[in-house]
């Protein structure tokens, strides 16, 4: 009897917080969201400024939702997938806007019809060649900085001048290797001498691959993102790695040993980040008015004085200088916007999958 | 009778939420991700062309053969280790804490209470080159230099990777040992059998279901191990989950799916073969 009543109670429970489940699942089930005054921004946590979004809604009523999002080749995937109709804006870097736009997904935009953008983008970046479609923008320009080496100053005596050092004995257990496969291939390409790091064919991907082995056993581990790079950095774990030049100072400023940073005699990849507009957006003006918003100097230069990385946007470098932060302006070449039409760009392999099985060989080995 | 058997069928359309929740967002996905295996993409695209390529593809290379058989040789040993640290805290907690033992059992789950990832990066704290352990060691002018094993190693994956299945192991074994019936240890001990015999005849055969159920809850995660390996492993460390979001990553998602089956299916394997060599039917788990 006892056990009868024991299972009723349980099954009576299970009926109750089952239905209750379901209701707040479908509660909380995210629709799309037509209604005025609200965007959709599929973005780069480092890109979001809580006060910024609160201004905002203070100021126009719209409503900011943000959806972090990872890599580009996962975003791209993500979205190829899913479609982008839950989206009124997302961000990709380097060539990856091209391959959005064959795919239908973005609209180009016009950079002088947003006011902010008008008025204080870096004119070098409002017509970046390989980003342009019709005479507009694939991409509204917000960051940039090239991948250079970094090194520690005490513990590398004479400067890194070549991709060289990463594979240098001297410097074994002491070089920084990124999963960040987007910025590893090209310098094993670029090592290699082979001019398209992103089109390359089997037989130099597996080259490529090989360098890449030789230089992650040079290594004492592979960090993932820039957060555990610069702890080891700041705790001279390693010595000598990848980023860009401003963040030497960042891992000075987290109490790091004084770093340097070099350009590589074979060159260096680059990437420009922004905000794109998803073709038939639910939210366009709101949208746009969000794009005008980030674009204001107050903004940009809160995010760029937390991130540490070249601006598209002058009237923030200039507040950023303002506020006397030239050598933080100067050390992420804020100030040489040339550079960045200068640098070449990461972009899309178009065999996805050799690359993709080749980085796992890299992993593995 | 009649009226009773009726209340619990109405009652059991009480179970259908579940019933409903488990076939969407588990068995959908996973017979999704199953048909998945037989495709594969090109550029971005799925091609829905039927073909065991992706299945080929684990064994075409010497990668992920290695690598799977690295991932599984670290799960057992971790396995090992933390059955032998859990299996005397439980049989402690139960033996000797009558009074203490809720606030013990709650002490051992009491890491749950903060994200894993914290936990990682606390080891770190511990482990790393300025770490308290490595300068503790200085300071006291045992090492000259920090000891390099500590950190990103496989040793500090083994520890790490102990410390967090400790507590599902220590809870499974405590169950066990609780159920069982300890006058059976005190008759041993009056016919003559010393502790170590009675150990070894009366109390591990009882809640040897309890220290199997433990290494399965333990194995079977670790084969999926993914960012401990990544944050404290060396850069020689990586296991089989890290490929398999790459590949997903990627999009490749017919090759991430197959591996993922093709793990899945050598566990349970193995976990079949150890069911039936441990010989548990028939004991009280």
């Amino acid at each position: 009897m006892a056990f009868h009543s024991d299972r009723r109670d349980f099954l009576r429970q299970a009926a109750l917080a089952g239905t209750g489940l379901g209701a707040a699942a479908l509660g909380a089930w995210p629709g799309r969201a037509a209604a005025a005054g609200t965007v959709n921004w599929l973005a780069w946590g480092g890109h979001v400024e809580p006060q910024g979004i609160k201004s905002f809604f203070d100021s126009s009523g719209i409503r900011v939702n943000h959806i972090g999002m990872s890599g580009n080749a996962e975003t791209f995937a993500k979205l190829k997938l899913s479609g982008t109709a839950q989206y009124d804006l997302f961000e990709a870097d380097g060539l990856w806007p091209q391959r959005y736009m064959q795919e239908g997904m973005i609209e180009p935009v016009d950079l002088d019809s947003i006011p902010n953008v008008a008025k204080y983008l870096h004119p070098e970046f409002k017509k970046i060649p390989a980003l342009q479609s019709g005479g507009k923008s694939l991409i509204v320009p917000w960051g940039w900085n090239p991948t250079v080496l970094i090194y520690n100053k005490a513990k590398v005596g004479t400067p890194p001048t070549s991709y060289e050092a990463l594979i240098d004995p001297k410097y074994k257990g002491r070089i920084g290797f990124s999963d960040q496969h987007e910025f590893m291939w090209p310098v094993a390409a670029m090592l290699l001498g082979y001019a398209e790091p992103f089109k390359m064919n089997k037989a130099q991907l597996g080259k490529a691959r090989d360098m890449l082995i030789r230089i992650k056993r040079n290594a004492p581990t592979i960090s993932k993102g820039w957060n555990e790079q610069m702890r080891l950095y700041v705790d001279e774990t390693v010595w000598i790695g990848l980023s860009s030049p401003g963040r030497a100072l960042t891992i000075q400023a987290a109490g790091g040993p004084a770093m340097g940073h070099a350009n590589p005699k074979e060159g260096y990849y680059g990437w420009i980040d922004g905000d794109m507009l998803v073709k038939g957006a639910a939210n366009r003006d709101s949208a746009l008015a969000w794009i005008n918003h980030i674009h204001s100097p107050e903004y940009v230069a809160t995010n760029f004085k937390r991130l540490q990385r070249g601006t598209a946007n002058r009237g923030g470098m200039e507040l950023l200088k303002q506020q006397g932060l030239v050598d933080m302006v100067k050390a992420n070449l804020m100030d040489q916007p040339e550079v960045a039409l200068n640098m070449r760009l990461i972009a899309a392999p178009p065999n996805q999958d050799e690359y993709a099985a080749a980085w796992n060989e890299v992993l593995a080995a | 009778m009649d009226e009773a058997r009726a209340a619990d069928r109405a009652l059991l359309w009480g179970l259908v939420p579940m019933i409903v929740v488990q076939l969407a967002l588990f068995v959908v996905p996973l017979a999704i991700m199953f048909v998945y295996s037989f495709w594969t993409t090109r550029d971005f695209q799925i091609v829905t062309e039927w073909t065991l390529a992706n299945y080929r593809s684990f064994f075409d290379g010497w990668i992920y053969p290695k690598v799977l058989l690295r991932t599984l040789v670290a799960a057992l040993i971790i396995t090992a280790l933390t059955l032998l640290a859990a299996y005397p805290l439980a049989y402690f907690i139960v033996r000797y804490t009558r009074r203490w033992q809720k606030l013990l059992l709650g002490a051992v789950i009491l890491s749950f209470w903060t994200s894993g990832l914290l936990r990682a990066y606390a080891w770190m704290a511990l482990l790393g080159d300025s770490g308290i352990i490595n300068k503790g060691l200085k300071s006291i002018g045992l090492i000259d230099a920090p000891l390099p094993f500590l950190l990103f190693s496989p040793f500090a994956v083994v520890l790490v990777m102990t410390y967090f299945c400790l507590p599902f192991a220590v809870i499974t074994i405590y169950a066990s040992l609780e159920k069982m019936d300890w006058s059976l240890v005190d008759a041993a001990a009056d016919l003559g059998a010393s502790p170590m015999r009675a150990f070894g005849h009366v109390t591990l055969p009882q809640t040897l279901p309890g220290v199997a159920s433990a290494a399965v809850l333990t194995f079977v995660p670790l084969t999926g191990m993914f960012f401990v390996p990544m944050l404290m492993g060396d850069a020689s460390s990586v296991m089989i989950a890290p490929l398999i979001a790459n590949q997903m990553q990627a999009f490749q998602l017919g090759l991430g799916a197959a591996l993922s089956f093709i793990v899945a299916i050598v566990v349970m394997a193995a976990l079949a073969l150890s069911w039936r060599h441990l010989d548990l039917d028939g004991q009280a788990a």
